[in-house]
């Protein structure tokens, strides 16, 4: 698996638009939040940081993750892929777990800038730092996910890329509708509140919106994540190349 | 021995259109067999078909004794393959496309990379991005690629795409090598010329059927002769020869060249020829024996016109209308 995962990363990092490009968007938005935000008692530098550096580096992800799914079919180079004799299962899984270590030096360039400032800025804890590094992490690894799933869905790298960003957008924009008009708590099982409330670690009550108990969020994003990494799956095992 | 390919009553349908039917042939082993057909006559669909890429609507398949689907894997550990076109990461180089699926197979598959590009004449590019190679040059990566896992078997879909005659003649030599060492050859194409350089058997599809199959020799004999007669009116000397007691028929194949098809060539016939177009005061600018052609030979099993055909396959040369002679309808 290891070698397989190498080569996936080749692939990845290969496409230097998506792959550098997501990385420098993530980082110039995040750099702009450092240099116009300031944090106070609700917002720390930190959660600026960070916040400001992983929803910029999801739409990057978004596109980094479809093409990661759908290149290999768009491409031709999945039945050469298949003519390997590697089982095509484990194709499929590598393209998810190569787009998680991907993810992985944009995380840590915006937790590293996010820790400079707040360091600079005081006040920070060791609380701070981990529930910062978990919300990069979660964002960047679930929107990997759902995105290369699609990707393999799709099996064409425009429509993929466009469907993921929809999904992204529009998904946030259908829970709010079914939040405000149809029920709150139905909305707490839609993929983006649940994300949201695992990705922040909240739990419901309070001044949030979220209904379910933090581990309820944690097994609704899992259910979600399970299900579109298995319809990949499949689809990749059944396709002809 | 055991065939390398042994395909049985293959059929694949895409809803009511039948792309490869009822197919059944054994492919020997340690020769160079060609799948000849014109464009869109089912060869791609079977070749991805025995890879284990496409499913069969119906029969069976086993490559290298194993059956596909099914042991597709340990089936195709030694099985190297282009597919349509050889398909690579472009912003790759040469070398680290090969690293990548070098990856994928394990093994010593990482040794045969330089090996690999060696023999195909492309280490001083190893090192450039695929997305800068020739089509040529493409042809002869996958063909790099297809020689990592040190195959038993290669299957290669329309190999010589794309180039030069120079190319054409060093990738003939290379399947030749190739052969020689022991390794079976599977090529489909639709250049009869090429083919009949290349092949030791062939198998003549259209419409996903297969007409006929043996070697290229016994192929060859199998079919009618010629007699060419260039003249200076072709519409006399036309009927002269449909009449001539041994034409099995009479075509155009140039403007001013007719083909008197006959069962096997007799140099009394060539003189019978002469005589009988000479005394109708026709006029005799070259009379020579038509080779034994794999291009001929295909046109009489296709029943098609080397008009008809030169759109869709090579090195056909264009032709017209055909009489039948008097010998027509003594064969079988």
């Amino acid at each position: 698996m290891v070698p397989l995962l190498r080569a996936e990363l080749r692939r990845i990092v290969g496409r230097r638009g998506s792959f550098y490009g997501a990385i420098a968007f993530a980082m110039l938005i995040e750099i702009i939040a450092v240099i116009a935000a300031t944090p106070d008692s609700d917002d720390s530098a930190i959660e600026i940081a960070s916040a400001a550096g992983r929803y910029s580096g999801l739409l990057g992800v978004v596109v980094m993750g479809a093409l990661a799914g759908s290149y290999d079919t768009a491409n031709g180079t999945m039945r050469y892929l298949v003519l390997t004799g590697v089982p095509r299962w484990k194709i499929a899984v590598v393209h998810l777990l190569g787009m998680m270590l991907a993810v992985l030096p944009m995380a840590l360039l915006i937790l590293v800038v996010g820790v400079a400032w707040g360091a600079s800025d005081g006040g920070m804890t060791g609380t701070d730092v981990l529930e910062s590094v978990w919300a990069v992490l979660a964002t960047l690894w679930a929107w990997g996910l759902v995105a290369a799933s699609i990707g393999m869905l799709m099996r064409s790298n425009g429509p993929a890329i466009a469907v993921a960003i929809v999904l992204f957008f529009g998904g946030t924009l259908i829970t709010g509708l079914v939040s405000e008009f149809i029920s709150e708590s139905l909305s707490n099982y839609l993929l983006p509140s649940a994300f949201e409330q695992v990705a922040s670690l909240e739990k419901a009550g309070g001044d949030n919106d979220f209904k379910l108990a933090l581990g309820g969020a944690f097994a609704v994003l899992a259910v979600w994540l399970a299900a579109l990494t298995a319809l990949a799956i499949t689809r990749t095992n059944r396709d002809e190349y | 021995m055991e065939p390398v390919i042994s395909l049985n009553n293959v059929t694949k349908k895409f809803g009511q259109n039948v792309a490869v039917d009822n197919v059944t042939i054994d492919v020997p082993r340690g020769q160079c067999f060609a799948w000849l057909g014109p464009n869109g006559c089912g060869k791609t669909t079977l070749i991805r078909m025995m890879l284990g890429l496409a499913r069969m609507s119906s029969g069976s398949i086993k490559v290298r004794g194993l059956s596909v689907p099914g042991e597709t894997q340990q089936a195709l550990a030694r099985v190297g393959a282009i597919v349509e076109e050889p398909r690579f990461y472009p912003y790759l180089s040469g070398r680290k496309n090969l690293e990548i699926w070098a990856a994928h197979q394990g093994g010593g598959a990482y040794d045969q990379i330089a090996p690999s590009l060696d023999r195909v004449g492309l280490t001083s590019r190893a090192n450039d991005k695929v997305g800068g190679y020739s089509l040529g040059m493409r042809q002869r990566l996958g063909v790099a690629r297809a020689l990592l896992n040190d195959p038993e078997l290669l299957v290669l879909d329309e190999p010589t795409n794309g180039l030069d005659p120079a190319g054409l003649q060093e990738f003939r030599n290379m399947i030749k090598e190739l052969v020689r060492e022991g390794r079976s050859v599977f090529i489909s194409s639709h250049i009869l010329s090429e083919v009949e350089l290349m092949a030791d058997h062939v198998a003549i599809i259209e419409k996903g059927k297969m007409l006929t199959h043996g070697s290229l020799d016994d192929l060859k004999r199998g079919g009618t002769h010629a007699i060419a007669v260039r003249t200076t009116d072709v519409d006399a000397a036309e009927r002269i020869l449909g009449a001539l007691p041994f034409s099995l028929g009479v075509t155009r194949a140039t403007p001013d060249t007719l083909n008197v098809k006959v069962q096997e060539i007799q140099d009394d016939m060539l003189l019978q020829t002469g005589r009988e177009l000479f005394s109708a005061g026709v006029g005799i600018l070259e009379l020579r024996k038509e080779g034994e052609t794999l291009e001929r030979r295909f046109l009489e099993i296709t029943g098609a016109t080397a008009g008809e055909l030169g759109g869709r396959m090579g090195a056909v040369t264009p032709g017209g209308a055909s009489t039948p002679g008097p010998a027509a309808g003594e064969q079988g």
